[in-house]
């Protein structure tokens, strides 16, 4: 579920109070717009090398065990929501967003040893991104624009592994350096970083379409797990980072405000 | 096949119908390139078990003093391949090709591990091929004259094969491992039109994405390899294309 966090929401809002505020001078210099963004990424919040690492275990233990079965886990794409406000003045841009990214699908496997019970592993995550970009603008006719940017990205994001019976008889994935935690939570709200490139073309007299790709950088600080151990006893360890490194694709539909 | 035959399908369904006909170009274009670091760090659970290594290739550059060893260098491949581009209502592009990417330089190299306490020389070598059918959508923008800037993005079907084998004076571990994911692409084209029809492009690209984790389809070295085969890099062409209809 979806978490906001009311001071980034504040920040957001004052930022774009501001942008407004300074739109209205004595001649208006700059336009002003408004964006609702739709796309796509993949692996959301990094988690490819941790899906990798047990599904490497499930498959090693599954060639070394006959009457093993197992099904790995698969890196998922997501969609992503958002909206943005943009403001620009000749060659330069800035903008405020809001994205929020989350696996349509579970990302759930399971192995089953022989003569064991079923232990499905699931994770599931999401990502809130808002990120400010300043950037260049390269206009090339009325509303069609290449724009180049970076700035500093706030994440909140949230990764919780859970395993449904993660100790039984010679299988844990403990023996492959792995959790045997029936859940490992971790949630965590950090500054990273992105670049943008992106393209905007005009599609009615206010309205653009634009293409933009956004790559993020981001590590949180280390987070003490919200979890639960095999036993089903609370535990606060091990503690985690969570990664944001990733790529964003995303369609917009801009609409340009009169100022 | 199905993927072939409903491509072929896309195909002959979009360069027959006269619905978009006056709104519509089609382009087709050729390419080759290279690829740098191809297949990412080439790790495998060989590699980490028994070579100490927990990120693949990188991790395999060892050096001791008293032993001979030589740099691994990451992968680079040569890369070609075509593309067939559907323009509509001025700015939009819908683009399809097909790649081939093959490693040509770099893989190979002799490090040092420890084997129970011994430490022994081991001469490492990674090949990696790739086909891929990138599909993607975006804005293509014509600007001055002669010139045009597509930027687009999508999805790619890619198929890839990597092999590695590592031999010392005591073991010798061979993998294979065949295997296919659908990776992220990013596209940003350039192209320069000679006249309306001709252009002379570049091309970058980037994929991020992986297969599945692989079991080794060798078995002659007594052990059972598993890897992922990563298909994210980037790749850079320079190539030609022919519009069907005057820009």
């Amino acid at each position: 579920m979806m978490k906001i966090c009311w001071k980034t929401w504040l920040l957001l809002c004052a930022a774009a109070a501001v942008v407004c505020a300074g739109a209205r001078p004595a001649f208006a210099i700059g336009e002003l717009s408004v964006g609702i963004n739709m796309g796509a990424t993949y692996d959301p919040n990094n988690l490819e090398g941790d899906i990798a690492e047990y599904n490497m275990a499930m498959e090693q233990y599954r060639n070394a065990n006959d009457g093993t079965t197992a099904k790995q886990m698969s890196v998922p794409y997501a969609p992503v929501f958002g909206f943005n406000f943009r403001y620009q003045f000749n060659f330069f841009l800035i903008r405020m967003g809001c994205h929020y990214t989350s696996p349509v699908q579970s990302i759930k496997g399971s192995i089953t040893p022989p003569g064991g019970v079923k232990n499905t592993i699931k994770i599931k995550t999401y990502q809130n991104s808002y990120p400010v970009t300043l950037g260049l603008l390269v206009p090339l006719n009325k509303k069609t624009n290449f724009f180049i940017g970076a700035g500093p990205t706030l994440h909140q994001a949230s990764v919780t592994i859970t395993q449904s019976e993660p100790v039984q008889g010679a299988f844990s994935f403990q023996n492959y350096g792995l959790s045997k935690d029936r859940r490992d939570s971790y949630t965590a709200t950090f500054v990273g970083y992105h670049i943008m490139l992106g393209a905007e073309v005009p599609v009615h007299e206010r309205f653009t379409m634009s293409v933009e790709w956004i790559h993020q950088e981001g590590r949180s600080h280390t987070i003490k797990n919200d979890g639960l151990d095999s036993t089903g006893a609370v535990i606060t360890t091990p503690k985690h980072t969570i990664s944001v490194q990733g790529d964003f694709l995303i369609f917009g539909l801009n609409y340009y405000i009169s100022l | 096949m199905r993927i072939r035959l409903i491509l072929t399908g896309i195909l002959a369904v979009l360069l027959t119908t006269p619905l978009f006909a006056e709104k519509v170009n089609y382009a087709l274009g050729f390419y080759a390139g290279y690829a740098p670091s191809l297949g990412g760090n080439l790790h495998s659970s060989v590699q980490k078990n028994d070579f100490q290594s927990e990120n693949g290739l990188d991790g395999m550059n060892r050096s001791q003093e008293g032993y001979s060893t030589s740099r691994i260098n990451r992968l680079m491949g040569v890369a070609g391949g075509a593309e067939f581009k559907v323009l509509f209502y001025d700015y939009y592009q819908l683009r399809i090709a097909g790649n081939y990417v093959m490693a040509v330089y770099g893989g190979s190299g002799k490090t040092v591990y420890d084997d129970s306490g011994t430490t022994r020389e081991l001469t490492c070598s990674y090949k990696f091929s790739q086909w891929d059918v990138p599909v993607t959508m975006g804005l293509s923008i014509p600007f001055w004259k002669d010139f045009k800037i597509a930027f687009g993005c999508g999805v790619a079907y890619a198929n890839a094969v990597y092999q590695n084998k590592f031999s010392s004076d005591t073991v010798e571990r061979k993998g294979s491992f065949k295997g296919w994911g659908l990776p992220l692409v990013i596209l940003l084209e350039g192209e320069y039109f000679f006249n309306d029809q001709f252009a002379v492009s570049s091309i970058l690209s980037y994929y991020k994405g992986s297969s599945q984790v692989v079991k080794d389809g060798t078995t002659s070295d007594g052990s059972t390899d598993f890897a992922r085969i990563d298909f994210t890099g980037y790749r850079f062409h320079l190539g030609v294309s022919y519009y069907f209809y005057s820009i």
